[in-house]
């Protein structure tokens, strides 16, 4: 066990925390989380306006267009956003001025979009674009970088207002970027966002697949073991697909569609770390019955946060970093519960995210709203938590033995402390 | 006054541990700013803070924190005190740092 845990600290963190503050992931990262707000308040009228009470849906059925519109103008457009925030993001972090670079990749992304009659097409402003949103931002900002770096810019005498100044420093990477991409896309007829697609075709399959699933899993659970923030530092990359899943999956569920993906957003934030990663809210649980005062006080703690899936108390305080007991149930659990959500949603006994709900809805609550009212899913979360506390159980008596009696030695500790005075 | 910020992945976690330390600080009377935030806006939510504190969970972005702010104090908090949520500890270390 030592020796994995050296084996996690000297190779396996290191590779992967620098992956988590890469400054390109980082922008898309933050990027992503611009976008976040428009994904949640659309998935708001999705699932008004589908509660599956027939009289309701009948009532509603005349209005489901104007609803519809408030989601195609939010969910819908979700890559354009994305572009434009990761655009602003990568620009703030190489101290380059934000907006025009948030303008300028927002530019370069309509490009990308275009049809072969030169007509902006929508279909793309969805899930589908958000790959070449990516992209875009990143070469409209590196083009900007390299002009401003070789002082190709026009610059305006000091006493002009900075945000004029700034207008003026982006033509020429404006310019650039534009010529680029319209060469690319126009006169050379050349399909971006399909040969962007095609390039992360993989990755996209790997990460809705089973063994894709429980590998993500099983890094980000050993991350935390490490004291790191493992799903933070994994975001950059997963979150573009988990977002882009969960998008198509609103779209196809508002069309009344089958759903083509599983492990949209919401399945690893509601369905696996129930209660904060590794379904902790076992141990706060279970910890508000121990008999050890650490522990109890540690339970009274984290339980509010825990039911909001905010775990650090737990993480920390218990600890389960670097804890080899605790440890093993802390990445089993996450396995089984994605493993057999995986199994469950893929034969639909439970239905999938259709919507973004946010990571700290409780549990129960959160698979509900997230799978458009499936109450099966509420069932099964509230299982998650049983299966959970049967195997966290055996480890917790461990860890919560050798506590006591570390605070049975501590009391005699003290008791001699005052028989000596 | 004295301006202490936190920061955590989304300033969630670090807002429960500044409600504790608030509580210590008007134990003892001494007047301070507290304040979360995501690690993402530490930028912008640090600029005027007398020390910077990072979560456990993200101190492996402590060098990134401390070159954006080269003449302030930055530090990570202690694993079992971010654990516990023992504000009074953090406050103790705020205050180390600030060199009070």
């Amino acid at each position: 066990m030592q020796k994995f845990m050296d084996w996690l600290e000297e190779h396996l963190l290191p590779p992967l925390t620098k992956l988590g503050t890469q400054r390109h992931l980082v922008a898309v990262r933050n990027g992503l989380a611009v976008t976040l707000p428009a994904i949640i308040v659309g998935s708001i009228f999705l699932i008004f306006g589908n509660i599956p009470i027939e009289a309701w849906l009948n009532f509603l059925a005349p209005y489901q267009p104007m609803l519809d519109a408030a989601v195609n103008a939010s969910i819908g457009i979700i890559s354009l956003l994305a572009a434009v925030g990761i655009g602003y993001e990568l620009s703030k972090s190489y101290e380059l001025a934000p907006a025009s670079g948030a303008v300028l990749s927002g530019i370069a992304f309509i490009i990308t979009q275009l049809s072969n009659d030169y007509v902006i097409n929508v279909d793309g402003f969805g899930a589908g674009g958000l790959f070449t949103a990516i992209i875009s931002a990143i070469v409209s900002v590196e083009i900007t970088r390299f002009c401003v770096k070789r002082n190709w810019v026009i610059k305006l005498p000091g006493g002009v207002p900075p945000a004029v100044g700034d207008s003026f420093v982006a033509l020429v990477p404006t310019f650039l970027t534009l010529i680029l991409f319209w060469l690319v896309r126009v006169p050379l007829n050349f399909d971006i966002n399909v040969f962007i697609q095609h390039i992360f075709t993989p990755l996209v399959f790997a990460l809705n697949s089973l063994p894709g699933i429980l590998i993500y899993t099983l890094i980000v659970s050993l991350l935390w073991c490490g004291g790191i923030h493992g799903d933070m530092t994994l975001e950059g990359v997963a979150d573009t697909i988990f977002i882009q899943f969960v998008v198509a999956n609103s779209q196809a569920f508002a069309n009344h569609q089958a759903l083509p993906y599983i492990t949209a957003s919401g399945f690893s934030s509601l369905f696996v770390n129930v209660g904060g990663t590794g379904a902790t809210l076992t141990l706060a649980i279970l910890m508000l019955f121990s008999r050890s005062k650490t522990y109890k006080e540690l339970g009274k703690l984290s339980l509010p946060g825990a039911l909001f899936e905010i775990n650090e108390p737990i993480i920390f305080g218990f600890p389960i970093v670097m804890n080899p007991i605790i440890m093993i149930p802390f990445v089993v659990v996450p396995q089984i519960l994605a493993a057999s959500t995986y199994l469950l949603m893929s034969v639909n006994l439970i239905a999938r995210p259709v919507t973004m709900v946010p990571w700290t809805m409780p549990p129960i609550l959160g698979p509900l709203m997230a799978t458009g009212w499936d109450w099966r899913a509420a069932v099964w979360s509230a299982l998650e938590i049983v299966i959970a506390v049967v195997i966290y159980y055996p480890f917790f008596k461990m860890a919560e033995k050798m506590t006591l009696k570390k605070e049975l030695e501590e009391e005699q500790l003290e008791l001699g402390k005052k028989e000596l005075n | 006054m004295k301006k202490i910020v936190l920061c955590c992945s989304d300033g969630m976690s670090t807002s429960m541990l500044v409600q504790r330390m608030k509580a210590a600080a008007d134990k003892e009377t001494y007047l301070c700013d507290i304040l979360a935030c995501p690690i993402a806006q530490i930028g912008d939510k640090g600029k005027d803070a007398d020390v910077v504190l990072l979560g456990p969970q993200v101190k492996y972005q402590l060098k990134k924190v401390q070159a954006i702010f080269p003449d302030k104090p930055v530090a990570a908090i202690e694993p079992v005190d971010y654990g516990m949520m023992r504000g009074n500890k953090v406050m103790m270390k705020a205050k180390e740092l600030m060199g009070e």
